[in-house]
């Protein structure tokens, strides 16, 4: 039977493991280290240490929850590992546990952020009764669109494989971005995938030439707009127009599908 | 943009952090988001002892030897995707002197063109920050070219004690009270209703003319007594579907009680043909 105690000392090690475990899925967080954990949650003006929850069982750290001031919780985890009865139960005990203490510090809520798409979280933290909201907006710009590309073809090498042997000069314009750093982008698709910024030369050649906003790019990539959409909405522009298809393969490939999530402890 | 605007565009320089401009960030960002934004502590805690902080992640605008803006960043890599991590800006606490607002500071000055460049070439390739739906669609989506990420983050929120329902119940009554048929139903008399809460006190819901106080006692005689689950008192205006749905099931399920539904009613008709006319 799992028991909650304390934060001590020591722990760290444990917590940012399980932390790291629990939000391993998800985009839109960094991998955590011991150091940053101590800044972000003990060092906060205002925490407690007594306020960092420790789930344990046989001495093994299986989640934890830090409460900062006026009830917000700034991380809640339960090794994801579990079964879900258990891990059901898990989450029941910690959050007793840390509503008792909200009470005991006399604040009048308690607050978290977590992804919705843990089910089990979800279900549990409605079934006691909290409230969901969506109120916060998380904005994405793409400040170096050379090597965004540039790191998202490397690593989607394999799908941009029928491509092989293509080239591309994509024209970026400004959209609704006052400040756009590079205009003209030169891929190659080969054994090893290019993307190089040509904005001060004008005399390079490609099979196809692509234009669209630096905003059409980002939405493509980190808000799930479709290439296919963008050119139906002339967003898009291809020459010539039979390379259409290629283009939109091309693009595809660079589509962030991973569930973006932003926790307390981190926003900024 | 008018000359003169022009001329105060082109005045604005940018610096880094340095210790002497603490006092002032703190002014900007305490004159932008009121008090609460923090004080000291807070804001030496969350730029100066970050870990990777750097002198160029806090940018200050000066006119003259006035400063007038700051903004706030911190670069560290973010998961984009399993595997793939990449160094990214987080941006904040960008607060900006009123009387310098709506000229264009962020978007046309040379300043923030050079810092942006400047961010580029430490490695950075894109660029995060947090801001409110109506701030998203006002300026940042149409003027700035951000977009949002659709995220899978949900704010989870409950009350805990007493206090805590009566400051929600005043805020529900302050807002029936801008309702004409609420005024006419307090304009003789303040309507008074029991609120029962299951697994909290019992208080009393006044709504006078002027204003809705929710008080701790229960008063003898309230005009209408009701009894609702702690669920349909956190009923979020941003999902109507799942709110009506809690409030049919609370209603079949006898959660939700009224008395003195006969008075009330009575007041209310009273209040619609008799001071009415």
């Amino acid at each position: 039977m799992p028991i909650v105690r304390n934060y001590r000392p020591g722990d760290e090690p444990n917590l940012v493991a399980v932390w790291n475990e629990s939000y391993a899925g998800y985009a839109g967080l960094a991998t955590h280290t011991v150091e940053y954990w101590r800044w972000s949650i003990l060092s906060r003006p205002g925490m407690s240490a007594d306020d960092v929850l420790v789930l344990e069982a046989d001495g093994e750290v299986l989640g934890y929850a830090a409460l900062w001031t006026r009830g917000t919780v700034l991380d809640f985890v339960v090794d994801p590992g579990q079964r879900p009865r258990a891990r059901r139960a898990m989450i029941r005990q910690l959050l007793s546990a840390l509503e008792e203490r909200a009470r005991q510090r006399g604040w009048d809520s308690i607050d978290f952020s977590l992804p919705a798409s843990d089910r089990l979280t979800d279900k549990t933290l409605r079934a006691a009764a909290y409230r969901v909201e969506r109120n916060s907006c998380f904005m994405v710009k793409v400040l170096n669109p050379q090597a965004l590309l540039l790191q998202l073809m490397r690593k989607r090498e394999k799908s941009l494989a029928a491509l092989s042997g293509k080239s591309f000069l994509v024209t970026l314009t400004r959209g609704d971005d006052p400040l756009l750093l590079q205009t003209r982008l030169f891929i190659r698709i080969g054994q090893i995938v290019a993307v190089e910024n040509v904005s001060d030369s004008t005399d390079r050649r490609a099979d196809c030439n692509v234009q669209l906003s630096i905003c059409a790019l980002a939405e493509m990539i980190f808000c799930r707009a479709t290439p296919q959409d963008m050119l139906r909405n002339s967003l898009i522009t291809v020459d010539p127009p039979s390379r259409q298809t290629e283009v939109c393969r091309l693009l595809s490939s660079l589509s962030l599908d991973s569930r973006w999530h932003t926790p307390h402890s981190d926003t900024f | 943009m008018s000359t003169d605007q022009d001329g105060r565009l082109r005045s604005v320089q940018a610096h880094h952090y340095t210790l002497e401009a603490e006092a002032d960030l703190l002014r900007l960002l305490q004159t932008a988001f009121g008090p609460e934004w923090g004080d000291a502590a807070l804001w030496r805690w969350k730029h100066c002892t970050r870990p990777g902080f750097s002198p160029c992640d806090v940018l200050i605008y000066t006119s003259g030897d006035t400063a007038i803006g700051c903004w706030h960043m911190a670069s560290h890599s973010l998961r984009f995707a399993p595997g793939l991590e990449v160094l990214s800006s987080f941006e904040g606490d960008y607060a900006l002197d009123p009387t310098w607002r709506g000229i264009g500071i962020r978007r046309r000055d040379q300043a923030t063109g050079q810092e942006l460049r400047a961010l580029a070439e430490r490695g950075v390739v894109a660029r995060f920050a947090f801001t409110s739906q109506a701030l998203y669609e006002r300026l940042y989506r149409n003027k700035l070219g951000w977009r949002r990420v659709p995220t899978v983050t949900s704010r989870y929120r409950k009350l805990l004690n007493d206090r805590a329902i009566r400051s929600r119940l005043q805020a529900a009554g302050a807002r029936l009270l801008q309702g004409r048929f609420m005024q006419r139903l307090v304009r003789s008399k303040p309507l008074v209703i029991q609120v029962e809460v299951r697994g909290f006190s019992p208080c009393s819901l006044v709504i006078e003319r002027s204003a809705a106080v929710c008080r701790e006692a229960v008063l003898a005689i309230p005009d209408l007594t009701v009894r609702i689950p702690y669920a349909a008192l956190t009923i979020s205006r941003d999902r109507p579907g799942f709110s009506f749905l809690v409030l049919i099931r609370a209603l079949l399920s006898g959660q939700v009680r009224a008395r003195g539904l006969t008075r009330f009613s009575l007041r209310c008709v009273s209040s619609v043909f008799i001071v009415g006319n």
